[in-house]
């Protein structure tokens, strides 16, 4: 048993085809159900680039089963996820998320179905992610880690274990005004307290920050993949909707063949990987982000 | 007579010490009256399938046993998912569990101590586990043949299933923050200097340990475990092909049971006995640490 790929996808219809290609590279994308959720336009300028994408989709085939959800009104991309996971909860206890953006490796659904089988029982486990950008020390024995924090990028979780996250953030003035749990939250990166105060303050429109917030309410953990199974190729254009500028996860896919994954049965915690993770979202990565979006704004 | 402990012996790749093993155990007064279950873990790459397979043959030919049962792994699970799964399954059925690597040589009377120690505290919950391997040279000195030390040891141990289902294998009372546990190390240098490094090395990711697991639960759970005071298992598996266990054996050098005694004399009282114990600890010690490193330097230099 397989379980289903949830795509979402906007106006992007290139990207979305080589992201649909790279799934149907996968053995096991004939086994699986794809639930595709199309945003529907903002204005009528995208309007010709949805209808197109929508006419691609419907002429989709490669897999078990493709259901197709329109949606009649924008409703953003961070609503267009959250209420499409929401509502495949509903019919699966697990599922693995893509978004149209992302290309994944062949290995990429068979790493997923198998963490997932893997992790099941595992309370504390409720994400895994088949995107990774650290250098895994040689040393290193098994082919995950964990970090307490998730990662958008193809992902992957279980239905009952997600059903109480907090996605509207009722909690919101008590985070705006303490520090000490701002300064707390930013253990894993110094952008989650900013990114998340924008949140907030409907700034922007991030939804895996919210996700990210209950893992750190509750201790809870991501699984990472020691190889990258997936890239983003939505960077550096001028239609993406969240991710503007020079990408700082640029990483190679890793195309090999895996056939088996050695997964721990307890929580392991190394502390290189966990400070190379880190590092990523530290201030000097961000400055270099900050100071290319300004250059390609300029240009 | 009561039931007695069926044995599950754990093997991989290391040929000729499976058959030293299953020669000098079949040996035992009580082998023919016990059960024999046997896990083969599965090849890690198609090099190891051709000795796998001349392993899997071989076994399909012993005898000297109540019964055999042999479970072959299709794929490599590894030694920690292998004794976690194979105990777990065995206990489930039989209620205590006899457990053996093939690195071990056991004398003749280690089913006899096993057994005895696994009926005669079988309902006193501070006995974590037992222990066929002793690394103290003891001189007897009491009437007693065994003694409680607060650490378990993997070579030829034993434990019942109430025991055993009580262990937290995903270790969910540790929090899971950037400083991981500072406190639990040092906690375990009570059991032994060698621990702290164990865990640390595990929870990096940089090894798999069951063992360390296992003692941790034990730590939490304040169980004794029994030993004999003259060994009934001897390791023979500090080769290149060891999985752990790599370097010399002289630290662990110790006197296997000879005699052809039956039955033992155990304490009735669960009490750690602290002058073993402290032995123990100074063998572990960073001292000795070093200087067996720097007899082990020594050997293989001589040896070049």
């Amino acid at each position: 048993m397989y379980s289903p790929i949830i795509l979402f996808c906007y106006r992007r219809l290139d990207t979305l085809q080589s992201c649909i290609e790279s799934l149907q590279s996968c053995l096991e994308a004939k086994f699986s159900d794809l639930i595709v959720f199309s945003d529907a336009a903002v204005n009528d300028e995208v309007k010709l680039n949805v209808c197109q994408v929508r006419d691609y989709l419907t002429q989709l085939t490669g897999f078990k089963s493709v259901t197709l959800n329109f949606r009649d009104v924008n409703f953003g991309v961070d609503y267009n996820i959250i209420r499409g996971i929401q509502d495949v909860s509903k019919d699966y206890k697990q599922f693995i998320v893509v978004e149209d953006d992302l290309n994944v490796a062949p290995s990429f659904l068979r790493f997923m179905n198998e963490a997932l089988l893997f992790y099941e029982k595992f309370d504390k486990i409720i994400t895994i992610s088949g995107f990774n950008y650290v250098n895994i020390p040689e040393k290193y024995i098994w082919d995950c880690y964990f970090v307490g924090r998730t990662n958008p990028w193809g992902w992957a979780t279980w239905s009952e274990k997600i059903k109480n996250v907090d996605w509207e953030l009722a909690i919101n003035d008590f985070f705006l005004t303490n520090k000490s749990e701002q300064r707390a939250f930013n253990r894993l990166g110094k952008d989650m307290s900013p990114m998340l105060i924008k949140v907030i303050k409907k700034e922007i429109r991030t939804w895996d920050i919210r996700l990210d917030y209950f893992l750190f309410k509750h201790g809870l953990i991501t699984v990472y993949s020691c190889k990258n199974f997936v890239i983003n190729k939505g960077f550096n254009r001028n239609d993406a909707t969240n991710t503007l500028g020079y990408n700082r996860y640029n990483v190679f896919l890793n195309n090999s063949e895996c056939s088996f994954f050695r997964f721990p049965d307890f929580i392991t915690i190394n502390k290189l990987i966990l400070k190379r993770y880190i590092f990523k979202n530290s201030y000097i990565n961000r400055f270099k982000t900050y100071f290319f979006k300004i250059l390609s704004i300029n240009n | 007579m009561k039931k007695l402990s069926p044995i599950v012996l754990f093997t991989y790749l290391r040929f000729e010490k499976l058959q030293q093993t299953i020669t000098e155990l079949s040996k035992n007064f009580l082998a023919s009256n016990s059960d024999l279950i046997i896990y083969s873990d599965g090849p890690k790459n198609s090099q190891d399938q051709k000795k796998i397979n001349q392993i899997r043959t071989y076994l399909k030919t012993v005898e000297g046993f109540k019964s055999i049962v042999i479970h072959e792994s299709p794929f490599n699970l590894g030694l920690s998912k292998s004794i976690i799964f194979g105990v777990s399954e065995t206990i489930k059925k039989y209620k205590k569990v006899i457990v053996l690597e093939d690195d071990l040589i056991v004398s003749r009377n280690f089913l006899c101590f096993m057994n005895e120690a696994i009926d005669k505290y079988i309902n006193i919950k501070e006995v974590y586990s037992i222990s066929g391997y002793s690394i103290l040279k003891i001189n007897k000195v009491d009437s007693f043949d065994g003694y409680f030390l607060n650490r378990s040891w993997s070579w030829g141990w034993a434990i019942w299933e109430d025991r055993w289902d009580l262990i937290d294998w995903q270790l969910k009372f540790l929090k899971i923050s950037n400083n991981f546990n500072k406190k639990l190390p040092q906690k375990l240098n009570t059991m032994g200097d060698d621990l702290p490094r164990m865990f640390n090395s595990c929870f990096e990711g940089y090894s798999d340990s069951w063992y360390i697991r296992f003692l941790i639960n034990q730590y939490q759970m304040n169980g004794l475990t029994i030993y004999p005071i003259i060994s009934k298992v001897l390791n023979n598996g500090f080769d290149e092909f060891a999985t752990h266990n790599k370097g010399l054996d002289i630290r662990f050098k110790t006197q296997l049971d000879k005699s052809y005694s039956q039955s033992f004399i155990l304490p009735e009282k669960i009490k750690i006995n602290h002058q073993f114990q402290n032995q123990l600890l100074v063998k572990f010690n960073f001292k000795n640490r070093l200087i067996n490193k720097l007899k082990e330097i020594f050997y293989h230099v001589k040896i070049d």
